[in-house]
């Protein structure tokens, strides 16, 4: 059986790139040049530089959401308005971006302070009291901008009975969110209807082919590889450079932390890195899909783990950016989706210039923030293994995540667990995986043993539950004491036989 | 005013909301730096205590791009920017917490100061921190003398009530968290040299003249010399009261030394390690409750934590001792207050001042008294609400309450939240097999918020304005107030258009400038626009004096002699009944009175009257009026892990005759949801040496656009204008935050009933914040 592609993506450039004088990205329809900038400099900085003060640096971190802006991406044969945050988001990753602010919405005010027609999601915020000191208020207007226009997947429409949800990733210390999101809500199904939007418009094509050009100023350079062997012997020319993807990890470093690297490889322009696709193997995901990605290209229905732990992957702005391939390379010991991929009993493919190789999840997360990839490796997919089970039995799959905020917070503990159970109530499989207890996202292995066999009821898993108690020696931080999460353990086993258990 | 009230009270938006959406409302981060500007990075001390052995910048001046490297050697005034006690030196030859910066690199651009910072070299002999309050108070580290305040006998009370059957006295210690400002918009300063080398500073401020005078105070010069300009905030919330000063005097510093613009604004990290809180508090109660449910006698001791500098926070443990009491008559009380000295920032104001504080220990006491003696918690709130007027109507500081609104507002939310009914659903629905099976409970509670309205420094309370007529009709507004998204400008435009009589388009409301309106108060403690829209209205009745009486000539005609007295101003139009025919515009008012050399510039000037505070007695009349309001909240938690979802929040609120129901509206929200964050999400985290480790939005978490309650109904009190203060609205900016109590005592109701059936527990023990961790020791401590 030969890979069905259940989703592509565009703006990996089809074939040789097209040769241009230098690297540049259009801001609000005007192109600004890159030559000679610095590659770490964030789009923030880059924006503001132009002119364009409406995105703020709030933390510098992505996580409040201020610097919202929006880029138009290919998507299938059309595209789509996607809302990124721009202190994430590197110079040496705009070459032939397409970057919208809030100032380019609506009409520049005449002497006299008026505006004439103001962009609906604009209207929208301002006439329903949704800005006190507004100075979040133009990375809220991107948000609901790229929705606004979400005419297809993967940037979510607004919807009217989860508003909340497209503006999750903005903070506001004013308003109490109230007004927003029913700011939000008025736009939910409404679409862009003016006629002659130019924004809608603008939607029918893809974006053209992205240049291959790299950045380079400040001295370092950003490489923009389109090939994994390209990716690869740059990488052994270059050893102290740094592999980028989706930049919001790293982005943190250089952002707030005011980290610099000789080089950055940025393999956003890898067209074979990204994409899912299907074969006897299992479902193959690339490692630069993206979490926005993901929810779309893989079904719920199969993967009911991972699509409940997307939403509480960091923000929407950071779905948009941050990848699959990313997230696993972090090596984060609550990295929230690499405890869903333990518990899927995921493989991870790693490429070097001698081939290609497996490794399961498990064993790649070698210690904290340690995987086992060498040097000279690519991590360029992650694939989940066939997910049949005999007739007759059901497989129990759960996830939950507890932290001190239940979006865009980092987990406190985290626990995914895939059980199958047969006919008669006894399980045959059980995999409990659990992030935020030790160094590395982690198996509960002796309680899965203890499980097998038994019946999946309060009884039946008594003794699987008693290993639970103590099976992991979790730290405090400034998120929890290791007590908490120590009960957490048990606790969340618990929580899932309540819900999911037989009778 | 009621005779043309027009613009006031309608929901008019915000005056930079459409320039907010845009994009285009401009920050003082965001203004065009002039050429050669410089940035700044501070050089911070990685110890919470330390003395400064030397400093050497010779590797920091050797980078390119960097200027200068500022010391205390480059002060030309005095060094020290405390805007009470001089106690914060800005370049400390000892540092007191840590993150403290001792130097400033000037630099072309951020990263180049930022390296440079890096490689400032600094020799320090650390000292052993003082950290932990109950520590520091223990080793008798203060800033303050105590303070007191007293009603009746409370150790007879509470002594007799120790020997009554009829009585439960109940004793115990209560510490509440800091909490951070978290405006968006971090502090930011940005100084000018003009051409004769002056001073212009463009800061984020809610306290010009104060910024004004400590920069003044650091150049060595008069205040006239120096220009403090505030065009508008990103929030401010208290944090940038007194706390903006210290960077407005390092850009100040770095302007005069090097004759280039200096711009300081600190990154958030930055922000968070060095800048003040909502102070922790410790508390010591005794307290006594009647069987029949009447509260007896409370005696408390209130610490605040102030960190390393005494701040305002002599004033915020003030309040916190008015408000001590919440919205109950405790008929003894006495109420020790005393601000103690750590070794952490310096905390400082932050919406409530003390207030919150103050209410969470009423409220924690009220618990405590309800559960000791078996009574409902709810049954103890509304049988000790004040009455209006009387002993029971009376404060323990002597102000009497002086209207029977807490209670109208307690019952009627009652009622329309449908309080007693839900409160069987929720007990039947905790009974419930769903509710054990997935160990949930929900709870349900109901608390009041009565907050004192005045800056409890007498002599704050006063403000001034100039207000401009043009010659064409149109008006320029200015005050001292500072716009930091309350809506401040919003109202005050309604205020001026309906004083004057012309529509809201013709107002226009003028940056905040030291030079035009000077010796201003912070804007703070609720008071911006009762005190500027006094001023503000004082000018406009000296406007509309003039001009009616140019208008009254105008108006005169046809044997018909129109007097000034009866010249009415009304959306443009000016007119008198008596001759109707003969309607002049205010433009052509303005015009003719340019004409006959008539002024048509005008200052206003407001002191709140009638209010003052014996500090050695603990009595006063401190409060204008009283601003109260009552939340009922509904919430579930997980007895598995402890998180906890707001299903339901029910608020009714008395903003008076509001000014503008949009923007109250925003405050009452807004405020309880920043007052949610504290109760349940917020912790600002100090590990052993005194670091603070949450330093970020990763790791300390405000609320998001999902935390808030499921369902939320928001009113205004009807029919409830305030005799006395500016169109008789009410100061809303602060006390809607307190609401928020509501949430933890629905916490606590929750895990009360995880408790076997018909053994309710003496005692519901709940951090504050009521983090999830916290819900689930709460639990686990009923469950055994």
């Amino acid at each position: 059986m030969s890979p069905r592609a259940v989703g592509t993506i565009g703006d990996a450039p089809a074939g040789a790139a097209p040769i241009e004088d230098g690297p540049s990205f259009t801001l609000n329809g005007a192109p600004v040049v890159l030559e000679g900038v610095d590659p770490h400099e964030s789009l923030l900085d880059l924006v503001r530089r132009n002119g364009f003060t409406s995105p703020k640096e709030g933390c510098a971190e992505g996580d409040c959401g201020a610097c919202t802006v929006a880029i138009r991406q290919t998507f299938a044969a059309a595209s789509t308005y996607r809302a990124v945050v721009s202190c994430l988001t590197l110079a040496g990753q705009l070459p032939g971006t397409e970057v919208w602010t809030a100032e380019a919405l609506s009409p520049a005010p005449g002497p006299d302070g008026s505006i004439g027609d103001l962009h609906p999601v604009q209207a929208a915020i301002a006439d329903g009291g949704g800005s006190q000191c507004g100075f979040c208020t133009p990375g809220i207007a991107m948000s609901l901008f790229a929705s606004y226009y979400a005419t297809v997947q993967p940037e979510s429409p607004i919807a009217a009975d989860a508003a909340g949800e497209t503006i999750a990733g903005n903070l506001c210390r004013c308003t109490g969110y109230r007004s927003l999101r029913e700011a939000a809500a008025s736009l939910a199904g409404v679409g862009p209807k003016r006629p002659g939007d130019p924004f809608a418009a603008r939607l029918a094509k893809p974006m053209p082919p992205r240049p291959a050009a790299r950045v380079a100023g400040g001295g370092s350079v950003a490489y923009r590889p389109t090939t994994v062997e390209e990716a690869l012997s740059l990488r052994a020319d270059n050893p102290d450079a740094r592999v980028v993807a989706g930049a919001t990890d790293v982005g943190v470093e250089i952002s707030r932390g005011g980290k610099r690297f000789p080089a950055l490889i940025m393999l956003g322009s890898i067209g074979a890195l990204r994409g899912v696709s299907r074969d006897d193997a299992g479902t193959r995901i690339g490692a630069c899909v993206t979490m926005a990605e993901l929810k779309s290209w893989i079904p719920a229905e199969k993967f009911p783990v991972i699509h409940t732990v997307l939403p509480w992957f960091g923000s929407r702005q950071i779905r948009n950016r941050a990848t699959v391939g990313g997230n696993l390379m972090t090596a984060s010991p609550i990295g929230d989706l690499s405890v869903a991929w333990l518990a899927l009993g995921a493989e991870v493919a790693l490429q070097s210039r001698a081939g290609v190789r497996w490794v399961p999840v498990g064993a790649f997360f070698t210690g904290y923030r340690q995987t086992a990839a060498m040097a000279d490796e690519l991590l360029i997919a992650v694939r989940v293994p066939p997910r049949g089970i005999p007739a007759g039995s059901r497989r129990v799959e759960w996830v939950h995540k507890v932290a001190r905020r239940d979006r865009v917070d980092i987990s406190t503990v985290i626990a995914a667990y895939s059980i199958v159970v047969d006919g008669a109530g006894v399980v045959t499989d059980a995999r409990l995986a659990y992030g935020g207890v030790a160094a590395t996202p982690v198996r509960a292995i002796g309680a899965e043993k203890l499980m097998v066999g038994s019946r999946w009821d309060d009884s039946g898993m008594a003794a699987a539950r008693a290993a639970l108690d103590g099976a992991f020696s979790p730290i405090s931080d400034v998120r929890a004491t290791a007590s908490y999460r120590g009960r957490l353990v048990g606790n969340l086993f618990d929580r899932c036989l309540a819900e999911t258990a037989i009778g | 005013m009621d005779d043309s009230r027009t613009e006031v009270g309608r929901a008019v938006r915000h005056d930079g909301a459409v320039l907010h959406a845009t994009g285009r409302a401009r920050y003082t981060g965001d203004l065009p730096l002039p050429a050669r500007a410089l940035v700044a990075w501070p050089v911070t001390s990685p110890h919470a205590r330390a003395r400064v052995v030397s400093i050497n910048a010779e590797a920091a001046l050797a980078v390119r791009g960097v200027t200068t490297v500022l010391t205390a050697a480059d002060v030309p005034g005095l060094n020290d920017t405390g805007p009470i006690r001089h106690d914060e030196p800005l370049f400390p030859s000892e540092v007191r917490h840590h993150a403290q910066a001792v130097a400033w690199v000037l630099a072309d651009d951020v990263s180049t100061a930022r390296r440079g910072a890096s490689l400032v070299e600094v020799a320090w002999e650390p000292f052993m921190p003082l950290l932990d309050l109950a520590e520091a108070i223990e080793a008798g580290s203060f800033h303050t003398e105590p303070q007191w305040m007293r009603r009746g006998d409370v150790d007879d009370v509470l002594a007799e009530a120790g020997t009554s059957r009829e009585a439960v006295v109940v004793e115990g210690t209560f510490r509440l968290g800091a909490q951070d400002h978290f405006p968006l918009e971090t502090h930011v300063s940005l100084a000018i040299p003009e051409s004769d080398g002056r001073i212009i500073v463009h800061s984020s401020t809610q306290h010009p003249s104060e910024t004004q005078a400590v920069v003044a105070h650091v150049l060595g010069v008069s205040l006239n010399q120096v220009v403090v300009q505030c065009s508008r905030m990103g929030g401010g919330f208290g944090g940038k009261e007194s706390q903006a000063n210290a960077w407005a005097a390092v850009a100040a510093i770095g302007a005069a030394k090097t004759g280039r613009a200096t711009l300081v604004r600190l990154d958030r990290d930055r922000h968070m390690t060095m800048t003040g809180k909502r102070h922790p508090f410790l508390a010591r109660y005794r307290a006594a409750i009647g069987r029949d449910g009447l509260l007896r006698a409370l005696d408390v001791e209130l610490y605040s934590d102030g960190g390393w500098s005494l701040d305002l926070s002599d004033a915020v443990t003030g309040r916190a001792m008015l408000h001590v009491d919440n919205a109950y008559f405790w008929p003894a009380m006495r109420v020790r207050g005393q601000v103690v000295r750590t070794d952490k920032v310096s905390q400082t104001a932050f919406r409530g001042f003390g207030g919150p504080q103050g209410m969470a220990v009423a409220e924690e006491v009220i618990d405590r008294l309800a559960r000791a003696a078996g009574l409902d918690p709810h049954v103890v709130r509304a049988r000790n609400l004040y009455a209006a007027t009387g002993d029971a109507g009376t404060t323990h500081y002597g102000e009497e309450i002086g209207d029977g609104r807490l209670r109208t507002v307690w019952s009627e939310l009652e009622e329309s939240s449908s309080y007693v009914r839900r409160r069987g659903e929720v007990r039947a629905w905790n009974a419930s097999p769903e509710a054990v099976r997935r160990r949930r409970r929900r709870g349900l509670a109901m608390t009041p918020v009565k907050f004192g309205i005045s800056f409890t420094t007498t002599f704050l309370n006063q403000a001034g304005a100039l207000v401009n007529v043009l010659v064409d009709g149109s008006v320029q507004v200015h005050h001292g107030g500072t716009e930091m998204g309350q809506g401040l400008q919003v109202k005050l435009s309604q205020v001026a258009a309906d004083a004057l009589g012309v529509p809201l388009t013709a107002i226009r409301m003028m940056a905040t400038r030291t030079d035009v309106v000077p010796n201003t108060s912070a804007t703070a403690a609720s008071s911006g626009t009762d005190l500027n829209g006094g001023a503000i209205l004082a000018a406009c009745d000296t406007l509309r004096a003039r001009m009616a009486l140019v208008a009254a000539s105008l108006l005169s005609a046809d044997g018909i002699d129109v007097t000034a007295a009866e010249v009415q101003f009304q959306a443009g139009a000016v007119l008198a009944p008596s001759r109707t025919e003969a309607q002049v515009t205010f433009a052509d008012v303005a015009r003719a009175a340019h004409r006959e050399r008539v002024s048509l510039s005008a200052t206003g000037f407001y002191r709140t009257p009638n209010i003052w505070f014996d500090r050695e007695t603990g009595k006063g009349r401190p409060f204008a009026y009283f601003a109260c309001g009552a939340a009922v909240t509904e919430v579930e938690i997980d007895g598995f892990t402890g998180e906890m979802h707001l299903r339901r929040v029910d608020i009714l609120h008395d903003a008076g005759a509001s000014i503008n129901p949009l923007v109250d509206i925003g405050q009452v929200e807004g405020g309880f949801v920043q007052g949610m964050g504290w109760v349940t999400m917020e912790e600002v985290v100090w590990d052993a040496s005194g670091r603070i480790l949450t330093h970020a939005p990763s790791t300390y978490k405000i609320p998001a656009a999902t935390d808030i309650p499921s369902e939320w109904h928001v009113s205004l009190l009807p029919r409830a204008a305030q005799a006395g203060v500016v169109a008789g609205g009410k100061a809303v900016g602060e006390p809607p935050f307190m609401l928020a109590l509501s949430v933890r005592e629905a916490i606590r109701e929750a895990v009360a009933s995880f408790a076997a059936e018909g053994s309710p527990p003496a005692r519901i023990e709940l951090r504050l914040p009521a983090t999830a961790e916290s819900i689930l020791n709460a639990i686990d401590a009923i469950r055994g």
